[in-house]
């Protein structure tokens, strides 16, 4: 029988830990800035909410979340949200946000959680049932890929890439075949080449990768500066609030580039711990994901922790140039709401099976 | 509790695949830890740098150029803050019209000008000057064209507020602020200070957020000149007149205070403005008073005949038959001017009437060497004032290597290149006493509230009093009944000596070209003026002689001078009549009379005083009063204070000190004015 377990102290608390960081960086990073405080008013009120949403999805059941009325509600939600966004005002020539009551919010940020209870409903029902998963498999790869063409057309390349990532995550887990494994191993890198040579921002954006000082004055601007923020740092950083690459040389310093200001700012030290903050959670997560009372549950787990995980990672590296740049906020740390609403729901569905984990292996 | 017998078949997959998962995460942190290394330790110099390089901006704080004062006071040369006009080509547009529209904004662009602009806006740089240091008029235009690419900032920009007067002496300054000629060159870096550096710090729209004083600039010193605007406006304006008159080549006056070495005044002609110093050649930049050496002729039987009087070897009353007026030496024959016979003359009329055969003969009883000792002496061959850049040291021939005819040709005056400066410090050395004192232009040099003068030095003693005071008889008589009545003044006893120097043209002494030269000093007894007046190449119909060409000049100079100073006459001296209870003083010669200057107003801070005036008081007076304020005294010499440092009206604060120098002499009293 399972052994009822408290609540996973180190990923509550590590979230606790982003969280203030958090608050302390876009108040950094945005203090410059006309209205300083709104920036820092708007994320505490993001925040305050995402907590709410966690203290409650913690407190839910995370069977819940399996019901196939529940999980067809949460996909038809986030069809109509995903195509809603294209008869939206355009932001920057993107079809991103939903404007709600004076709010945008990013469906694909939701999509991608959707994405993950759907395949931990429908893969670890055939595994219950000791059936071969594979026309879950199929179920799930039709959904991503109907969810990836909707948000690659907005265009968001960064998160259909996030979405497909944290699907495959969970499928791998579930026990995809080596035969299949293969062949997406194969056909993904292809696509991707394909998507990233169709859209010349994209190209640009691989060119400055690959020699940012090279193309400082066009696209590797934003990672020369990155990489200016966080290598001028040092080991002990400026300061708080003493960065000056915040000030317009940095894109996005409050939101995709937190993380060079926290490098400037606190140095390799601060920048360390941010790092050791998301493995603790990856650690955590995956913890859980052993240690889940059921399939449903253990899939879950890896799908959320790979979320947050690949995302943060993912930031970070954009940060530092190790990968080309593309649109992915640090979760819980990056100003801005949907990110932060839909992290910090899933961490309190992660919670929530925490508790419940079995002892038994 | 029994466990479960049938295990979770998707609990092993599960397990291991998270393990797969776990393991690529972990790398992948590794990896982002390596690069936060490589960028924050091993990189971090390089990125520093690449930060501090787009993030600040080094700007000069441009310091203030120092001023250049008569020794009244009046300014000579001072700077103002001028607007420049700068354009940022990038944002301008149509390089063509961008520059109709600034050209028609200034008015007056030159085709050269607008096609060396257009060029500018062309060459790709993000700044380039459009026209630097404008008038106010012009500045204005442009800023009403309200374009946004257009950018002003301060410059300064020299004026000279008396255009062309003491032009040789002041020189000019160029467009880097930089002195290039005359005291602006040779003083530059005290007058120019040093610039400051303000760090900027602009962010990524190139906005300033915030500036650092890294190094305040310090303000260039201030230079109270020896020179006298009104005496130096006299000097010009007769030189002018004079040259004209003969339609000479050029010319040179020096005037100095033969006790002190003060120049008071020195003119060239040609001349030039210096505001606009570019518009002028090198003929006229020339500061011929110092840089030109030329044959000085007969002026030069001074040192002929100081040297035969000093050594003993003649008195003023040994005759010298000067026979049927020629001279030969070999195939050599000198005569006399106008081929004068005279005969027997003393040693005095040898001067007088300025016999060429009497002073060889007066060489050849000295020889070269006692000769070329006094010719050292007197300072000649050597450079005397360390105020002007290129002073001409003058050409002096080793005496030793001297021949017979040269002795001969340097006794009176030839083969030997002197500079007029040198030949007036000479005057003034016999005008004097005897002693070669240095001659400056410089008196006094003011940094901050510090005036910090120069003093007069004597470079050593020539001739004896005895030997001087013959001199001046010999050289009164010059002026009284020899070549030199034209430079007689009413009321005045002056000395001096003419000189008529033929120039050397192609290697032959010219019958045409000539130097005409005057040097005198008066009131000869008690000399307060030196002034020497030289004529290059008179050619009016007036002659070409030191007594007709330059004695004139050195007459109307000197009258207008006694005039300006109120010097009393010393012949039949008029009995005096008191007009008032302070007399103006009379000795430009005397002690350096302090300069006013209106003190630095500057905030008293707490427990500051102001200094009070102390100039005027007694030595006694001076110290009670500063007792009083807490602020100790170091006195130098006696009598009443004629110099105080710090000025008064500076903030000083107790427990310090200040200078005072004593002096005996009279000082006049001036009006102070009291911040």
């Amino acid at each position: 029988m399972a052994r009822k377990l408290r609540t996973d102290a180190w990923l509550f608390g590590g979230t606790l830990v982003l969280l203030a960081v958090s608050m302390a960086f876009v108040y950094s990073a945005s203090a410059h800035r006309a209205q300083a405080e709104y920036y820092l008013v708007r994320q505490g009120l993001w925040v305050l909410l995402g907590v709410a949403l966690m203290l409650v999805t913690m407190r839910v059941d995370y069977r819940k979340w399996s019901h196939p009325r529940v999980v067809q509600a949460l996909v038809g939600a986030s069809l109509v949200g995903l195509v809603a966004v294209f008869f939206a005002r355009p932001v920057n020539n993107a079809h991103r946000w939903l404007g709600i009551g004076g709010v945008g919010v990013q469906p694909s940020e939701f999509a991608k959680l959707v994405v993950v209870l759907f395949a931990g409903a429908v893969v670890a029902a055939r595994l219950e049932a000791r059936e071969s998963p594979l026309p879950a498999f199929a179920k799930v790869g039709v959904l991503v890929f109907v969810f990836a063409a909707l948000i690659l057309a907005e265009p968001d390349m960064g998160s259909a890439l996030a979405l497909t990532a944290v699907a495959g995550a969970v499928v791998f887990t579930a026990g995809i075949p080596a035969k299949w494994l293969a062949t997406l191993l194969l056909v993904l890198p292809v696509i991707a080449y394909k998507l990233v040579m169709m859209e010349p921002y994209r190209r640009q954006r691989i060119f400055a990768f690959l020699a940012p000082f090279e193309h400082r004055r066009e696209a590797g601007f934003q990672v020369v500066q990155s990489l200016i923020a966080v290598g001028s740092g040092g080991i002990l950083g400026k300061g708080f609030m003493q960065g000056v690459q915040k000030l317009f040389y940095l894109p996005e310093a409050h939101n995709d580039f937190i993380y060079a200001v926290i490098a400037e700012e606190k140095g390799l030290v601060g920048a360390s711990l941010v790092l050791a903050c998301f493995v603790l959670l990856a650690w955590r997560g995956f913890r859980v994901a052993r240690h889940a009372p059921d399939a449903f549950g253990s899939l879950v787990a890896v799908g959320i922790t790979t979320m947050i995980g690949l995302q943060a990672l993912t930031n970070m590296s954009v940060v530092l140039s190790l990968v080309p740049a593309k649109g992915i906020a640090l979760p819980f740390v990056s100003a801005g709401g949907s990110s932060m609403l839909v992290s910090l729901g899933a961490m309190g569905i992660l919670l929530n099976i925490s508790q419940q984990a079995s002892a038994t292996t | 509790m029994a466990q479960r017998v049938e295990p979770n078949h998707w609990r092993g997959t599960i397990g291991r695949r998270t393990a797969v998962v776990i393991g690529a995460f972990l790398l992948w942190a590794v990896a982002i830890e390596g690069r936060l290394v490589h960028l924050q330790v091993i990189d971090h110099e390089r990125m520093a740098a690449e930060a501090e390089e787009q993030q600040s901006r080094n700007v000069p704080l441009l310091a203030p150029r120092g001023d250049i004062l008569d020794r009244h006071g009046d300014l000579l040369a001072y700077s103002v803050d001028l607007d420049t006009i700068g354009a940022a080509p990038r944002e301008a547009g149509d390089p063509r019209k961008a520059v109709a529209k600034l050209c028609a904004a200034l008015g007056d662009c030159t085709p050269d000008e607008v096609r060396t602009l257009v060029k500018r806006f062309n060459s790709g740089r993000g700044y380039v000057y459009v026209r630097r240091k404008v008038t106010p008029e012009e500045a204005r235009r442009v800023r009403d064209l309200n374009l946004p690419w257009v950018v002003f900032h301060k410059e300064p920009r020299r004026f000279y507020p008396n255009l062309s007067l003491a032009a040789h002496v002041l020189g000019y300054v160029g467009l880097e602020n930089n002195g290039l000629a005359g005291l602006e060159s040779t003083y530059d870096q005290r007058v120019r200070g040093r610039d400051g550096l303000l760090v900027v710090m602009n962010d990524g729209q190139r906005r300033t957020f915030s500036s650092t004083v890294v190094r305040p600039p310090v303000p260039g010193a201030s230079l109270e000149l020896t020179i006298d605007r009104y005496l130096q406006y006299i000097a010009e304006r007769e030189l002018r007149a004079g040259v004209a008159e003969h339609r000479a080549r050029g010319g040179a006056v020096v005037i100095m205070a033969p006790h002190t070495g003060e120049i008071l005044a020195i003119a060239n002609s040609p001349s030039f403005n210096p505001n606009v110093f570019t518009k002028a050649g090198p003929d006229q930049w020339r500061n011929r008073a110092v840089q030109d050496i030329y044959e000085p002729g007969s002026t030069f039987k001074m040192v002929t005949a100081s040297a035969a009087l000093e050594t003993g070897a003649f008195s003023p009353n040994d005759v010298i038959d000067t026979g049927n007026g020629v001279i030969t030496l070999g195939s050599r024959r000198v005569t006399e001017y106008e081929g004068h016979r005279y005969g027997a003359l003393s040693l005095t009329d040898v001067m007088v009437k300025s016999s060429n055969v009497g002073a060889i003969k007066i060489g050849f009883g000295l020889g070269a060497e006692r000769l070329g000792a006094f010719v050292k002496a007197f300072g000649f061959g050597t450079r005397l004032c360390p105020d002007f850049p290129g002073e001409n040291a003058g050409m002096v021939w080793a005496p030793e290597r001297w021949s017979q005819s040269s002795l001969m040709s340097v006794s009176m005056g030839y083969e030997i290149g002197v500079t007029p400066l040198q030949m007036a410090v000479a005057a003034s050395t016999i005008a004097n006493g005897g002693e070669l004192i240095q001659p400056r232009v410089v008196r006094a040099v003011i940094e901050g509230n510090r005036r910090i003068p120069v003093r007069p030095k004597v470079v050593r003693r020539v001739i004896s009093p005895r030997t001087a005071a013959t001199l001046v008889e010999i050289m009164e008589a010059v002026v009284e009944r020899g070549t030199a009545k034209a430079a007689r003044i009413e009321g005045y006893t002056v000395a001096g000596k003419t000189g008529t120097a033929a120039k050397l043209v192609n290697r032959y002494y010219s019958r045409s070209d000539y130097n005409a030269s005057f040097v005198g000093f008066l009131p000869s007894r008690q000399p307060a003026l030196t002034i020497l007046v030289v004529i290059d190449t008179p050619r009016g119909g007036k002659g070409y002689a030191g007594g007709v060409v330059a004695a004139p000049i050195f007459q109307r100079i000197a009258e207008a001078a006694v005039r300006y100073l109120g010097l009393p006459p010393n012949v039949n001296p008029l009995p005096p009549l008191i007009v008032g209870v302070r007399p103006r003083p009379v000795d430009v010669a005397g002690p350096a009379t302090p300069l006013l200057i209106a003190p630095v107003a500057g905030p008293l801070a707490e427990g500051q005083v102001r200094l009070p005036e102390l100039r005027g008081l007694s030595g006694r007076e001076a110290m009670q009063v500063l007792a009083r304020l807490g602020i100790g005294a170091r006195v130098n010499g006696d009598g009443v204070v004629v110099e105080q440092t710090p000025l008064p009206g500076t903030p000083v604060e107790p427990g310090t000190w200040c200078r005072l120098s004593l002096s005996r002499a009279t000082v006049h009293s001036h009006p102070v004015v009291t911040p």
